[in-house]
């Protein structure tokens, strides 16, 4: 089925928001992504909420982490992976 | 080649953040990055980008064509169209709004084509559909794009006149036929060739 607008849902922006900013969509897909930024104010703020992340946790290293935030965040991993 | 571009408040680009210098100062992509060459408008591009400043723009060369938008390796902002404003952003919106219910008419019924026919006062449009929109998907595109006119704002509402477009039939060739109408409409206004 042909889709009717040339647009991204919502949902399919934040499943590419990532490759978005590390500048990975083609040229078709940024355009798409970028359609859908006009009009979607909350998409947008998105976007931008993301870039502030990237800003400020980029700069972390692994020494940044405190080892009890570290065991915690590890621990939460496992219990995701195995879903629980 | 001149062409356009709209930018957020202070000349900002609006999905990356970059400031554009001054009128007359070049900004370029870096070198063998066309994936990052600057983006602009043709006439016919501009209802897809609205945004809070439109400026004419000067691309240098090569110029290369895509589908609602030119590329190029570097240009240069040369004048602010300041006739695109709050209040044209305003008039717009409500074109579209109205374009909205002309294009949904035809799938109401015959009493609510009746109340809404010759009706150009948005809040009474809203008011005139609302309660019907569970029952029709274009009641409720017409009532969106009333509110979006009245509360949100040009880009919304343009694109819901292009959606409903695109649901009455014809798909993406609906679509890109109600985004000309809306091309022509800002060009007209704007004093676009």
């Amino acid at each position: 089925m042909t889709r009717p607008v040339p647009d991204l849902t919502c949902r399919d922006l934040v499943e590419l928001v990532t490759d978005y900013l590390e500048e990975r969509l083609s040229a078709d897909d940024r355009t798409r992504f970028e359609l859908h930024l006009t009009y979607c104010d909350w998409c947008r703020t998105y976007l931008k909420q993301m870039r502030q992340v990237l800003a400020t946790a980029g700069k972390l290293t692994e020494a940044s982490v405190a080892p009890e935030a570290r065991d915690a965040l590890l621990d939460a991993f496992r219990g995701w992976k195995k879903g629980s | 080649m001149i062409a356009y571009k709209f930018l957020a408040q202070g000349a900002v680009s609006p999905f990356t953040g970059f400031r554009w210098p001054g009128p007359g100062e070049w900004v370029g992509a870096p070198a063998g990055r066309d994936d990052a060459w600057v983006h602009a408008c043709r006439p016919a591009d501009l209802p897809y980008w609205l945004d809070d400043e439109l400026w004419r723009v000067e691309l240098g060369e090569p110029v290369r064509a895509a589908r609602y938008q030119v590329a190029a390796p570097q240009a240069r902002l040369v004048s602010r169209i300041v006739g695109w404003d709050p209040a044209l952003g305003r008039d717009y919106a409500r074109a579209c709004a109205l374009r909205a219910r002309d294009l949904a008419l035809s799938q109401l019924t015959p009493a609510l084509r009746g109340a809404l026919d010759g009706l150009d006062d948005l809040q009474a449009i809203a008011d005139a559909v609302q309660g019907t929109r569970a029952a029709s998907m274009a009641a409720g595109y017409v009532s969106d794009g009333a509110h979006n006119a009245l509360h949100v704002g040009p880009a919304t509402t343009s694109y819901i006149a292009c959606v409903l477009a695109s649901t009455l039939g014809g798909g993406l060739a609906a679509f890109e036929a109600e985004r000309a109408w809306q091309a022509r409409w800002l060009a007209d206004r704007l004093g676009l060739e």
